[in-house]
């Protein structure tokens, strides 16, 4: 009996690491350069505004995001949560603090601008 | 034959490492270098498929589609989706990586005997499309109550 009960702990406690791990894909992007800035798109589908996490830290950008779906056979939800993790590190031309994030249909938009003194100036010609 | 798998599976890795290496070199100039330790595996989102006694669920992660583009057939128990994604272009922006996926795709899926024509759902939110296919009644195993 002692036995039968020590088996069924041991499953439930690997089913319960399993509900709480998750498999780490990398999401695919792709990044466009233009005279004002980048636009980063990272394919991350399945993810929610609320699950999106977004940082800026010490010029490294780190994008996490977690799908939970909200499967039919719940005994198998555990196994099927995913967690999108990528971090970038931004160069000095980009300003870590003029940075813009839209989400739709599971493609993240990032738009961050280039500093100021980056970017290409005209150069006004004065009349003499 | 799982060695020659594994042995396949590794060089197409290794290949795929290279490249990339070689992106983040090239990308280093547009001012964003991705950093490779936070996540080593190259694993991509995979389709989910679950099944109860009731019905058949598929989740097809499928990212900025549109969802009138996709076709979904079910020939008796085969299923098929298929469609294309185009991924916007821009004139004055310099492409400077490229990693999403674009063009057309497909997917076979092999359903149970037991599923219903007539009853199938599809619904796409959050970038995932997401196809309910009711089982046949007479499939549901059937409480008999002695009366």
């Amino acid at each position: 009996m002692s036995h039968t009960q020590e088996v069924v702990a041991k499953e439930k406690s690997v089913e319960e690491n399993r509900a709480s791990s998750y498999q780490s894909v990398r999401p695919s992007v792709d990044i466009h350069e233009d005279k004002e800035g980048v636009t980063l798109l990272a394919d991350i589908p399945g993810v929610s505004r609320e699950a999106l996490d977004i940082q800026i830290d010490n010029e490294i950008l780190s994008i996490d995001g977690r799908v939970e779906l909200a499967l039919q056979n719940s005994a198998k939800a555990g196994h099927q949560a995913t967690r999108y993790q990528r971090s970038f590190s931004l160069s000095k031309e980009l300003d870590g603090e003029q940075v813009e994030a839209t989400l739709k249909d599971g493609v993240l938009a990032l738009r961050i601008a280039k500093r100021q003194e980056f970017k290409p100036r005209k150069v006004e010609i004065r009349t003499a | 034959m799982f060695a020659r798998l594994a042995g396949f599976d590794h060089s197409l890795t290794n290949n795929f490492m290279q490249l990339e290496s070689e992106m983040d070199r090239l990308f280093e100039t547009a001012g964003l270098r991705s950093l490779h330790h936070t996540s080593k595996r190259l694993a991509q989102p995979q389709m989910h498929v679950t099944s109860t006694e009731a019905q058949v669920d598929i989740y097809l992660p499928l990212a900025g589609i549109d969802p009138k583009a996709v076709n979904i057939s079910l020939d008796k128990d085969q299923m098929t989706i298929s469609g294309q994604r185009d991924l916007e272009k821009s004139d004055s922006a310099k492409l400077m990586k490229k990693e999403r996926f674009e063009g057309e795709f497909h997917y076979q899926i092999n359903l149970p005997d037991d599923i219903d024509q007539e009853r199938v759902e599809a619904s796409y939110q959050e970038g995932v499309l997401h196809v309910k296919i009711a089982r046949r009644e007479a499939a549901k195993p059937r409480q008999i109550t002695i009366q």
